[in-house]
């Protein structure tokens, strides 16, 4: 063995070592080397061979320790990557869970052009009664309006109304709706719904539900019966010319905050 | 019989190599306290010198041991008639305050091994 291979095999076996630390014992064994004359195969003669050599300075490490240290800098890389990707994964996971749960609009705000009924995207069905919504499995905004008319516009197919019965039954879908100015009874059955301003006494019954009511600076009298369910303290008015009545399971009522 | 011959062989070599490990680190501290500075072929030179028997491969691997403990501390000088850079360790200050108390001790060592060879 020539003592340029002496040197070759020392440092791959010196390989978990800290580079400085390295270098020095590896120009310290060729400093020898050139001290000791110039015979080629020295090294080997001196310190017997290069992996046992290896095992003194390690003082008890194993000898496979560049494969293990090769590993860990592979494994080091490879979680790395890991992390990376998982903050990379859950980063863009609640964006879009933000991104897809923000309302298309402020529901809240009655000006509002998504609100304009001018177009034909709205149906109508003349409705001077009192009104029963049942949302099931559905997203809803419902306001009130002065003519005697029932009038919604939805995503999903047109839901089924009943004009003598006063029902719209709204299932799997997304709807915007206006209530006339009669008392209402709504219920939401694993839905979400936006309640903005009623103008008449208004009965909810929630199950699995979630509700945002909207004041737009109106005062309420409310009475809410909660069952495993949870809700925003609202101000009641009794002198309130109009009631929200609640009654809610394992349900949620909260103020509207676009 | 021979398994005995080669056990006692082995367990003497490997009692031989505890005691001199800390024998040798003793003999480098002395030696570097004498010449103040010295480097890994001298220092093998002046041990054959004076009878102290080691070889290349354990006095560079202990001069590092030593280097890493802090005992010792060493940088790289280029002489200008010679071309071979050499690492010249000298001692540190932990290891110049401890040598005292080494000596104390290998000392005290002599006299209890003495002692014990005097019991009757």
């Amino acid at each position: 063995m020539t003592n340029t291979q002496f040197i070759a095999i020392l440092e791959k076996a010196l390989a978990n070592m800290d580079k400085q630390s390295r270098n020095d014992i590896l120009m310290e064994i060729k400093s020898h080397a050139d001290e000791s004359g110039n015979n080629d195969y020295s090294l080997l003669e001196q310190f017997g061979a290069p992996v046992e050599l290896a095992r003194q300075y390690l003082d008890g490490a194993t000898i496979t320790a560049p494969i293990v240290g090769r590993a860990t800098f592979w494994g080091k890389r490879l979680l790395l990557s890991i992390g990376v990707s998982t903050v990379f994964v859950i980063t863009v996971t609640i964006i879009s869970v933000w991104y897809l749960s923000q309302d298309d609009f402020n529901f809240a705000d009655e000006q509002s052009p998504q609100l304009q009924i001018e177009s034909a995207d709205w149906s109508t069905e003349e409705m001077s009664q009192s009104v029963e919504v049942n949302l099931e499995q559905s997203q809803a905004s419902i306001y009130w309006h002065s003519e005697d008319k029932i009038i919604w516009k939805c995503k999903g197919a047109n839901p089924k109304i009943d004009p003598t019965e006063g029902k719209l039954d709204i299932r799997h879908n997304h709807c915007l709706i206006f209530l006339p100015i009669q008392s209402a009874s709504i219920n939401i059955i694993q839905a979400s719904a936006v309640i903005v301003r009623p103008q008449a006494n208004v009965s909810l019954k929630m199950k699995q539900g979630s509700l945002r009511i909207a004041e737009n600076n109106t005062e309420y009298r409310y009475e809410i019966k909660k069952n495993r369910s949870h809700s925003d303290d609202f101000q009641t008015n009794q002198s309130a010319l109009v009631l929200i009545d609640i009654n809610a399971m394992e349900s949620t009522i909260e103020r509207y905050q676009f | 019989m021979i398994f005995n011959i080669l056990m006692n062989e082995d367990t003497f070599s490997k009692w031989q190599s505890q005691l001199r490990k800390g024998y040798l680190e003793l003999c480098v501290m002395i030696t570097l306290n004498q010449k103040k500075t010295s480097y890994g072929f001298e220092l093998l030179q002046l041990f054959q010198q004076a009878d102290v028997e080691v070889n290349e491969g354990t006095l560079y691997p202990l001069l590092n041991r030593m280097h890493k403990n802090g005992w010792l501390e060493s940088n790289w000088v280029t002489p200008q008639d010679s071309g071979h850079p050499r690492r010249h360790y000298e001692l540190s200050k932990a290891g110049k305050k401890l040598l005292p108390d080494m000596l104390e001790k290998n000392q005290q060592n002599q006299v209890s091994l003495k002692n014990l060879g005097e019991l009757t």
